[in-house]
């Protein structure tokens, strides 16, 4: 009862926001990768042309500095994407594994498991990551501990109601009567029926990931300058906004952008494991 | 299609009504025709999917938009069918009411009994608050609900089945509408409770001067509160008398087999007799008989076309083309 | 009923408790001396050593958490040194912006989804219907930052109705200067109120004592609006309060994108100033802050709903 027969089975019937989704998202990645390569520096200043109105040579405009807007959003693709990425995985595996075990041992493990939620769940989310990175320095390395410290939560959540549903299944029944180890129970037959829901809400978390990452970098706490970090960018042109309005547009264009790519992907996949795993 | 005296107008007159759905065409109820006087009552029984109830959401107006009626409907004299919302929203209440199946669900659970009440003496009358308030208990006890200034001011939840489906009732009748259409009003309930609502019903009618339409799948039903009875199936009414020679010589097939499968005593005596078979399915009826195919009268004629109504000698018709009677009657 | 409002403030008691644990905890986790680090840079060896005095600093840990909750009873927040003045102070004259800055917002999403949400499900599957869903998906896509920027774009340099950045004096023109800030959260939170509202509407629309409001003879309108709406009304509540974190998260981007003198933005300023005491404090008061809305959230539940009220009697 492997994900990988499942969507084998469904073959030419994928959903068609997530065939959308992955192929945006599939450009993204190669604009990400390749687009530095074909341009110039981020950080190339030339005063002579600064503040200057989207033109061929400049696709997005100048900023104060002289800098392509264009250039510094394809440069800063893949730092955005990195942030969705590192802001999520962390959180998803520790959450993930807290939820499955405390949802399968109950007892201490869940109780304490669940308190730390209710008390995560108290704070406003982006507050304590300020907090934190307030705490530990400004800086992405600092932003990816402190979401990992609470963005667990939601998938310790998840997880743990999924596990309660399927741990009543007669699979896992059989499972245990056979006196498997709990280890083997757990690993091959409940996480696999389990984990769906939290890849689902994965793919949602990876928006909210991203813009968590600019709303720091907006703020001065999570990428530092020169990063061509697009919250970063966005920020710098604020001041500009009655002269330059370009400067902060674009790259918040592009996030949008990539959000909707991930959105289209995520509820994709939503529509394609859903029917799976309601049994 | 039913003999009656032409000296009184009926207060409700039904003319080859039917009811499709939209998209795709699927017959509901076809060919529908009945007259009621004032003060009658009258009942529709069938199985369900049988098309009774939505042939009385049709006369009141309340279909779901993805069906469309057709026919005449006549109420006191003035067609209705396909009468626009406001004025259909006059008749409703003041002219027709109606009470439905499910007391619980049919009752707004955050507003209270009183309320809902009074609702409909707001929107038909001109009454003052406290005019409204002494007909509101003035209804709640004419239903039976007892201590009616306290109950007023609870919430659905709080009562019972009976005594909400009495508030129901109480909805219904606050504007002292003519005619009561009720929609199965007794099967959610208890059976001890039924007969309670079901005395009650008889009580209203004579008592207002009201007339009454009630749809069931309850023979027993019929029997106590009706005096004359159409059978439906498959959409279309399939025979009309009244009650008690229905009971006694029933002349369409199906009619007699209903009655078979009533329990009526120890079943050594009485074996149970259910229809094999189910009813036609609405998006793709036979051209013939729609009981045809379960019928055991049933000859190739039957699914051949539909069976022509025939006026029955006393009174009603049916319509069949092998009638259990004694004697086949005159044609129509 | 009474009974039930104290239990649920007793339930808070162990939350409350966890959110001081934790803001105790974040200024422990700096590397070196707290009392050196609180200081800052007006640590003189005296004031270092009242400080290690005044936290306990030599006791062990958790009595230090005791005596923090201590000075937490008695209103005491610890001093600024940058500001010059006692926290609970600070917090105080900044607490009223961002209080007004969330009730102002609260009000915003839901004139914007209630009327959103009972067109979207009054023509469902219509343009309509569509049109307010693509809006809703696009308004959940924008991060708020960049709809502060584009609002200010818009509204106040291109047109110049509203002012780029303030809160002004004086009641209304402390509405007029939030309109955008207050708008700019709005248009993030609306969609989700509006998407519960849609689906328990049609939910609603689909029961029961529609048939009976309608055989009454009421009016399409006061159906919609008397009937289905009340009931709606509920799980569309219930959503909002269950964002109330991202609400408060989305006042910190927001006073600073429009520089409103709130909670949010002390906080951020004390990042720069590396003013831990005040950072500390904020963290604090957010916390309980949205434990207390969320609280506010389930009492009108109670009003709302009276069969709520009923299974907690």
């Amino acid at each position: 009862m492997s994900a990988a027969t499942t969507v084998g089975t469904i073959g030419r019937r994928l959903p068609r926001n997530l065939v959308l989704g992955a192929f945006l998202l599939a450009a993204w990645v190669v604009l990400a990768t390749c687009g530095p390569l074909l341009l110039g520096s981020p950080s190339a200043m030339d005063l002579l042309h600064a503040l200057r109105p989207p033109s061929l040579t400049f696709p997005f405009g100048t900023d104060n500095l002289g800098r392509g807007i264009f250039t510094r959003v394809v440069w800063g693709a893949h730092i955005d994407l990195e942030i969705g990425l590192f802001t999520v995985l962390p959180a998803f595996f520790i959450g993930s594994t807290l939820g499955l075990l405390a949802g399968y041992f109950g007892g201490v493990i869940e109780t304490v498991v669940m308190r730390l939620v209710d008390i995560a769940v108290a704070f406003p989310f982006l507050v304590i990551v300020i907090a934190i990175v307030a705490v530990l320095g400004p800086g992405l390395g600092n932003m990816y501990i402190a979401v990992a410290m609470v963005g667990w939560v939601s998938y310790a959540r998840i997880t743990r109601a999924e596990t309660l549903l399927a741990k009543r299944l007669e699979y896992a029944e059989a499972a245990r009567l056979l006196g498997l180890p709990d280890r083997r129970v757990l690993l091959r037959h409940l996480l696999p029926n389990v984990i769906p829901q939290a890849v689902i809400y994965a793919s949602s978390d990876v928006i909210l990931g991203i813009f968590l990452g600019s709303s720091l970098g907006f703020l001065g706490l999570g990428a530092q300058p020169p990063s061509p970090e697009w919250g970063l960018i966005i920020a710098d042109g604020y001041s500009f906004v009655d002269r330059a309005p370009w400067i902060s547009a674009f790259p918040g264009l592009a996030i949008v952008l990539l959000a909707i790519s991930f959105s289209l992907f995520g509820d994709g996949l939503a529509d394609l494991l859903r029917p799976e795993t309601r049994r | 299609m039913s003999s009656r005296p032409a000296s009184e107008a009926p207060l409700l007159a039904l003319e080859g009504v039917g009811v499709t759905v939209a998209t795709g065409g699927a017959t509901l109820v076809e060919d529908v025709s009945f007259t009621l006087g004032a003060g009658e009552s009258f009942g529709i029984v069938g199985e369900s999917g049988s098309g009774k109830s939505t042939t009385v959401r049709a006369i009141i107006g309340l279909l779901p938009p993805s069906l469309n009626a057709s026919g005449r409907i006549l109420f006191a004299g003035e067609s209705i069918a396909g009468a626009g919302e406001a004025r259909l929203a006059r008749l409703r209440g003041a002219g027709i009411g109606m009470v439905f199946q499910d007391p619980l669900a049919a009752l707004n659970p955050v507003m209270t009994v009183g309320r809902q009440i009074a609702e409909a003496l707001r929107w038909h009358g001109r009454l003052d608050p406290t005019a409204r308030r002494r007909r509101t208990t003035e209804v709640m006890r004419l239903v039976g609900l007892p201590e009616p200034e306290r109950l007023a001011a609870s919430y659905p939840h709080e009562l019972s089945g009976g005594q909400r489906q009495r508030v129901a009732l109480a909805i219904a009748l606050a504007c002292a509408p003519r005619l009561l259409l009720a929609d199965e009003p007794t099967t959610a309930l208890d059976v001890t409770i039924q007969d309670q609502i079901l005395r009650l019903l008889d009580e209203l009618r004579r008592s207002l001067g009201m007339a009454l339409v009630l749809v069931t799948h309850d023979l027993g039903v019929i029997a106590r509160v009706c005096e004359r009875v159409a059978v439906m199936y498959g959409g279309r009414i399939v025979e009309e008398a009244p009650v008690a020679r229905l009971f006694a010589a029933p002349a369409h097939p199906y009619t007699r087999m209903l009655l078979d499968s009533i329990p009526q005593g120890p079943r050594t005596l009485h074996p149970l007799a259910p229809i094999p078979g189910r009813p036609p399915d609405p998006a793709h009826r036979p051209p013939g008989c729609g009981f045809a195919p379960r019928c055991p009268r049933a000859s190739s004629a039957c699914a051949e076309r539909p069976p022509p109504w025939r006026a029955h000698t006393a009174s009603g018709g049916f319509a069949c083309l092998h009638p259990l009677l004694a004697r086949a009657p005159a044609h129509a | 009923m009474i009974r039930y409002i104290l239990r649920r403030l007793v339930m808070l008691v162990p939350v409350a408790v966890g959110i001081t644990m934790v803001v105790f905890l974040l200024v422990r986790l700096i590397p070196g001396d707290p009392a050196r680090t609180l200081l800052g840079i007006h640590a003189t060896p005296e004031l270092v050593a009242a400080m290690r005095a005044h936290l306990g600093l030599d006791r062990p840990l958790w009595v230090q958490y005791l005596i923090f909750v201590r000075h937490l009873a008695a209103g005491d927040f610890g001093h600024s040194y940058y500001y010059g003045e006692a926290i609970s102070q600070l917090v105080l004259t900044h607490l009223g912006p961002t209080l007004v800055l969330i009730a102002y917002s609260v009000v915003l999403t839901l004139v914007i989804a209630l009327p959103a949400g009972l067109l979207a499900a009054v023509r469902r599957d219509q343009a309509a219907d569509h049109l307010v869903r693509i809006g809703a998906v696009v308004g959940v896509g924008l991060p708020s930052y960049w709809i502060g920027f584009m609002l200010i774009l818009l509204l106040a340099v291109t047109i110049p109705i509203f002012p780029v950045a303030g809160y002004g004096t004086g009641f209304p023109s402390h509405l007029f200067d939030l309109f955008l800030p207050a708008l700019t959260i709005a248009i993030n939170l609306a969609p989700l109120v509006l998407r519960a509202l849609r689906a328990s509407l049609m939910e609603a629309l689909a029961s029961g004592y529609i048939d009976t409001a309608r055989a009454k003879g009421l009016p399409r309108r006061v159906v919609l609006l008397g009937h289905a709406l009340p009931n709606a009304i509920v799980p569309a509540v219930t959503v909002l309060g269950l964002n109330i974190g991202y609400l408060v998260g989305s006042t910190v981007i927001v006073e600073t994108v429009f520089a409103v003198p709130g909670l949010g933005q002390l906080m951020i300023n004390s990042i720069g100033t590396r003013d831990y005491p005040v950072i500390q404090a904020v963290t604090l008061v957010l916390g309980v802050l949205v434990v207390l809305v969320n609280l506010a959230t389930d009492l009108m539940q109670l009003l709302l709903d009276p069969r709520v009220r009923r299974e907690v009697a």
